[in-house]
């Protein structure tokens, strides 16, 4: 049998699947291949290839032997250990007790509201802030992961000059006679790069610099495309504008590739938002619909009631047919002949909605061109959603020019100096610039960052920046509210600030970074009361009330439609299409081991990018996964394996940008390849006539995909709305057989509280937050690719990623799965040791010292949900967590432990101490999982399962309540929310094929 | 005639060496085990009675016994946090700045102060790391200094008084109403378990005995 897989097959064994619908994991299981039912057999296959450098009987002798010493050495005196108490201790502070500071941070350029965790002065852990009005309580792997950036030891430490250590005194003389110069030309020569940090006193202190050196150029370095939604903006109104959706009480929901629910500015609240509308329908309200065009397979598409596969540039054909059929005068062009039957049914349906909803949204994609931004926003204010769910607001930062702009400049040297502010051009300028070669012949040029990066290392001058969470500062979310930064720890390194680099340049001279921001405000809040009250509450609250966000109105031009530019012709061959990674985003995540490991929602690939492509294409191409191909663009190439991704659109390739960096760090350098290679600076996102070419070689993918498998009955359970209205308990199935013996066994469970977890896969949209969150709270190692690649992920809740379907348009579901808590546990009948038992509370405990790690529970778990520390992850050179990171009240477990999701057993047990001490009851709510806190919808409830008004025995009591192999009896306390989906009733039974419309026709 | 070489290999007695071997490697085996166990529990592991090389050779008995200070005075976060915590350098130039101003065994105190730099005292309590012994839990729950840290008013130099093994650690968990007193008592030194109730007290604290041995009390 070869490897590649052919459409027959696929299609065959889906006609053979009987009633009801079937949900896959991956083609290979689809297809029924070899290779996939040995991980199920067994849970860790090829076990034996770890023995590959076989080791004679004399070798083992030898490494017993020495490990006999030198453990006989090592335990000849205990550690001495110290105690080091303050000199004189800070107001408040208790040795012991955590402390909570609210802050912001920078998530790829725009603010979340995060409150932060600290003990004797050191972060440990980042939650949402829930009075920040951008990001709502809600969070991300990216803000849970920025911990790990914190500590991480790669980060710059010094001011450099020329690649060797130097100080800013130096910067400073070297600056002087530049400034002086500078200030007779009123900057002739110069020019800024500025990354894309939105912070309103850094944008005053640039407004300050362009004043003063009026001749300088601005360049404006455009990470996600956000440029090109103003751009649209500029087209439809005649002015820039930034367009802010907002998704509450929305009740049609169109995407045009926007994948509004995990990468989107404002993402958060708009999953919030989302969900909300979800479980309203779940409620018995009328629920939300969610259409989605999306050229390569996100979170927002597999959360769609309609998705629609469109290779990215028949986007624009979609917008101007959809705009057409809600009334515009657009001139149109054929939809794409490729997906014309059903982009037809997607459009009628959508626009039958559209034109009865009450809050209607449509949101384009920030890589989609400015005509689709300005078709998205025309098209939002025919239906009337100017100033309702979207609202529009001037732009924050200085006008800019784009990137190719100052290549041209520097090629024609009207530019001399250049200076970076936390921007890595060099890694992550488009291709066919060939910025590195111009970059070079800049006379001067001084980079501010957190890391010596690629551009840094071409630099003549290096300030590193500091941390967010070792800064003060503020930040603008999506919507314009303003978040202030406070520092959480005393600078770990010689970094500097924002505002101090900035007044640096401007002044010549250090000034103390809290000064510099509380001047600003100072200056700039009009306040009824005194400076200093506000400063307090501004500080207590993360969020500077006063700072609303000015919105205004404006009215589409009268002749938008005609200065449309002229659709572009159909396309020959294969679309190339760049998209932003899923967790390490542009690159400027690579050196994080959390986000590198963690699993693409869609792909569920760790560590590196791949050409994804198409089942029907890679079948034509005769490719398979792991297959490395030449891609080749003119006279550029790459190398790259492919994986083949279900549901992508079939006259397309897609490729993330943010791996192949050179100059990351220890954990990111030589990931994956870097897609900005073969990127053209006048289409930056997709480009077509991309050649491919197998080179016959292969790679193996480091996917989890197929890692830890259940078998089972319908593990993953869901309904149209219409179907659940009338048999609301549909996930029901009949109780297991009764036991001849007393239950649950092995004892009867009287203490109070019994604790349980309900997942609610109606609401959840598989983002990954929550995986991230258990990481950073439980001590969660990083294992790396290979390890990845034999199934020794560590992650104690995992996300399962279901197809269902057809594989060239498949619908997709998520279920998180942590331990699942049985009652009747199977893993601890099986322990040697008893280091798993259960408490009286109901936890599945697991007790490290007392782990010989004979790893019988983890085969004797129906769920997979045990993990065994193979190595010793958690010291390994290269990829452990720095000690500083990690969570004190969490022991960091050693090689050949087992270990798996506790339940956050410590916070269960630290607020029951702390209601013990204040004599209060534990009330519901008083526990909350590091997973339910961070979840941007809101998908997970815990608590007193004993209780029958906690929050989470009213999730279980809905009839969607199911739990997963139950047949076994294992009696699970976490147990899911069946999910349900909103189908459009012209699109019969949610099928989005243009084939299944026909007969399907709506009455009216 | 002569008869010929017995074919046995073992000869009668063997079967009594085997029962006298038996024996041996019992008596070994069992004393090999015992002499585990001893070891284990012997001071020289647990480093009961053990006294350590500190920066300043602190004595309660001087300050508790002779001048009557009370265990929170410096050990202030003991029963609101998991450490009880020692006293921070200003804590010590409280009365110091006033007394025995010039003494050279407090200089590494007032070096500490005009220095900014800690003591650095050595852990004279040392569980192990998977351990998470929480002081708040123990001392809000009728549990008295005294009953793990021995009568510190009678020790000049700190030692440990009792082994904190597992075993000693559950001997209290499954019945801790012997060593429970009332909250005015709790920093008490010389107390009289056996003059109190223990029941009333038990069901003062409010404590469910049965979660007591439950693995995550003490390990997470």
């Amino acid at each position: 049998m070869s490897r590649v897989l052919s459409l027959e097959e696929l299609q065959a064994s889906l006609a053979v699947s009987g009633s009801g619908p079937r949900y896959w994991r991956s083609l290979d299981e689809l297809a029924g291949r070899e290779g996939f039912g040995e991980l199920l057999r067994e849970e860790f296959p090829r076990l034996a290839p770890l023995w590959e450098q076989s080791v004679d009987r004399r070798g083992v002798l030898k490494l017993m032997a020495a490990s006999l010493a030198l453990a006989g050495l090592g335990a000849c005196s205990r550690p001495a250990e110290e105690i080091v108490p303050y000199v004189n201790i800070p107001d408040g502070q208790t040795p012991g007790r955590a402390r909570h500071y609210a802050t912001s941070l920078f998530v790829n350029g725009h603010a979340h509201g995060v409150i932060a965790k600290t003990l004797e002065g050191r972060p440990v852990k980042l939650e949402g802030n829930p009075d920040h009005p951008a990001t709502l309580g809600a969070c991300d792997s990216w803000t849970q992961a920025a911990l790990l950036g914190l500590y991480d030891p790669d980060r710059s430490r010094t001011p450099r000059f020329r690649d060797q250590v130097s100080t800013t005194g130096a910067l400073l003389d070297a600056l002087l006679p530049r400034r002086k110069h500078w200030d007779r030309t009123g900057g002739e020569g110069l020019a800024f790069v500025l990354g894309d940090r939105n912070s309103p006193s850094e944008q005053a202190r640039l407004r300050a610099l362009r004043a003063r050196w009026p001749a300088a150029r601005w360049f404006g370095h455009d990470a996600d495309g956000r440029r090109q939604a103003m751009q649209g903006a500029d087209q439809l109104f005649g002015r820039p504008l930034q367009p802010v959706h907002d998704l509450s009480d929305a009740d049609v929901i169109i995407s045009l590739d926007a994948d509004l629910l995990a990468s989107e500015p404002g993402f958060l609240a708009h999953a919030r938002h989302f969900a909300a509308g979800r479980r309203a329908g779940a409620a018995g309200a009328a629920m939300n619909r969610l259409f989605v065009a999306e050229a390569a397979p996100t979170v927002t598409g597999a959360a769609a009631d309609h998705r629609l596969a469109v290779a990215a540039d028949g986007i624009d054909a979609l917008a101007r047919s959809l705009a057409q059929a809600l009334g515009l005068e657009v001139p149109a062009t054929g939809l794409p002949a490729s997906s014309a039957g059903r982009a037809a049914g997607w459009i009628k349906a959508a626009a039958t909605d559209l034109a009865a909803a009450q809050r209607p949204v449509i949101i384009a994609g920030a890589q989609q061109s400015p005509a689709v931004h300005a078709l998205a926003l025309a098209m939002n204010a025919r239906l009337g959603a100017l100033g309702r769910s979207l609202r529009l607001r001037e732009p924050d930062g200085l006008v800019t020019e784009p990137l190719q702009n100052l290549n041209k400049a520097i090629a024609d040297q009207t530019v001399d100096s250049l200076i970076l502010l936390d921007a890595n051009p060099v890694y992550d300028a488009p291709g066919d610039l060939n910025f590195s070669e111009t970059f070079r012949t800049v006379p001067f040029r001084l980079h501010w960052g957190p890391y010596v990066d690629e551009t840094a290392r071409l630099c003549h001058w290096h300030v590193p920046a500091t941390h967010d969470l070792e800064s003060w500062g503020d930040a603008c979310a999506h919507d314009g509210s303003v978040g202030l930064i406070q520092p959480l720890i005393e600078p770990m390194y010689q970094g500097r600030t924002a505002l101090q680099m900035l007044a640096l340049l401007d002044t010549g001279q250090e000034r103390e970074a809290r000064g510099l921001l509380s001047d600003y405000w100072r200056d700039t809040a009009a306040l009824s009361g005194g400076f200093d009250a506000a400063w307090q509450r501004w500080l207590t609250a993360g969020v500077v009330a006063e700072a609303r966000p000015d919105f205004v109105s404006a009215r589409p031009l009268a002749d938008w439609a005609e200065r449309l530019p002229e659709p572009a012709p159909e396309r020959d061959g294969l679309l190339l299409q760049f998209r932003l990674h899923p967790t390490v985003f542009d690159g400027r995540h690579a050196n994080n081991g959390w986000l590198q490991e963690l699993p693409a929602p869609i792909t569920k690939q760790t560590w590196g990018n791949a050409v994804q492509i198409a089942p029907a294409t890679a079948a034509r191409l005769e490719l398979a996964d792991g297959d490395v191909v030449r891609l080749s663009l003119g006279e550029r190439a790459l190398e790259s394996p492919v994986l083949i991704v279900p549901g992508h659109p079939p006259d397309a390739l897609s490729l993330t940008l943010g791996h192949g960096r050179t100059a990351a760090g220890r954990v990111g350098n030589g990931v994956g390849v870097n897609a900005a290679r073969l990127r053209r600076a006048a289409a930056p996102w997709f480009t077509g006539a991309a050649a491919i070419r197998r080179t016959g070689a292969a790679e193996p993918l480091a996917l989890t995909q197929n890692h830890h498998l259940m078998e089972g009955r319908e593990l993953i359970r869901s309904a149209d709305v219409a179907t659940y209205r009338q048999d609301p308990g549909f996930a029901q199935e009949p109780p297991p057989d009764k036991s001849l013996y007393p239950e649950p066994s092995p004892r009867a469970r009287s203490a109070l509280p019994q604790w349980g977890m309900s997942i609610d896969l109606n609401t959840c949209i598989g983002c990954n937050a929550c995986v991230t969150a258990c990481q950073a709270e439980n001590n969660i190692p990083v294992v790396g690719a290979d390890e990845v690649a034999r199934g020794h992920e560590m992650h104690w809740i995992r996300i399962d990623r279901y197809y269902e379907g057809e594989p060239d348009a498949p619908r997709m579901a998520f279920q998180p799965v942590p331990c699942m808590h049985c009652e009747n546990a199977p893993c601890e009948y099986v322990c040697p040791v008893e280091a798993t038992q259960h408490s009286s509370d109901g936890l599945n405990e697991m007790v490290y010292n007392r782990c010989v790690g004979t790893r019988y529970c983890s085969q004797n778990c129906p769920y997979k949900v045990r993990r065994f520390n193979w190595f010793d992850y958690s010291n390994q050179a290269a990829l452990a967590t720095p000690a500083a990171a990690n969570n004190p009240d969490v022991t960091v477990r050693s090689r050949g432990v087992m270990e798996k999701c506790t339940y956050c057993v410590q916070r269960i047990r630290s607020a029951e101490i702390e209601a013990d001490i204040s004599d209060l009851p534990l009330a519901d709510g008083d526990v909350v999982t590091a997973c339910q806190q961070t979840c941007p919808t809101q998908a997970i409830h815990f608590g007193d399962v004993a209780d029958p008004d906690s929050a989470v025995s009213r999730a279980k009591a809905q009839p969607r309540d199911y739990g997963l192999l139950t047949h076994l009896n294992t009696r699970p306390r976490t147990t899911y929310l069946a999910g349900l989906r909103n189908p459009a009733p012209t699109l019969a039974n949610g099928d989005d094929d243009g084939h299944s419309q026909d007969d399907s026709e709506s009455p009216a | 005639m002569k008869s010929r070489p017995s074919a046995q290999v073992f000869r009668p007695r063997s079967n009594a060496l085997v029962v006298v071997f038996g024996a041996f490697m019992v008596v070994v085996v069992a004393g090999t085990a015992t002499a585990v166990i001893l070891y284990a529990n012997s001071a020289f592991v647990t480093g009961v009675g053990e006294t350590l090389q500190q920066p300043v050779p602190f004595s309660h008995q001087h300050h508790v016994a002779e001048l009557g200070i009370d265990c929170r005075y410096c050990h202030a976060d003991v029963d609101r946090s998991a450490v009880a915590g020692l006293p921070p350098t200003s804590t010590c130039m409280s009365c110091h700045s006033q007394l025995w101003t010039n003494a050279q065994m407090l200089e590494p105190v007032r070096k500490s102060l005009e220095r900014d730099e800690p003591l650095r005292w050595n852990r004279v309590h040392d569980l192990a790391d998977y351990v998470y012994f929480n002081h708040a839990a123990h001392v809000n729950n009728g549990v008295g200094c005294e009953s793990c840290h021995g009568r510190v008013d009678r020790m000049p130099l700190a030692r440990q008084v009792q082994p904190l093994t597992m075993s000693w650690c559950l001997d209290c968990h499954r019945n801790p109403g012997p060593n429970l007193r009332p909250e005015q008592a709790i920093t008490a030194m010389g107390f009289d378990a056996a003059a109190v109730d223990s029941h009333a007290l038990l069901e003062r604290y409010g404590i469910q005995v049965d979660r007591l041995s439950d693995c995550s009390v003490c390990h997470r």
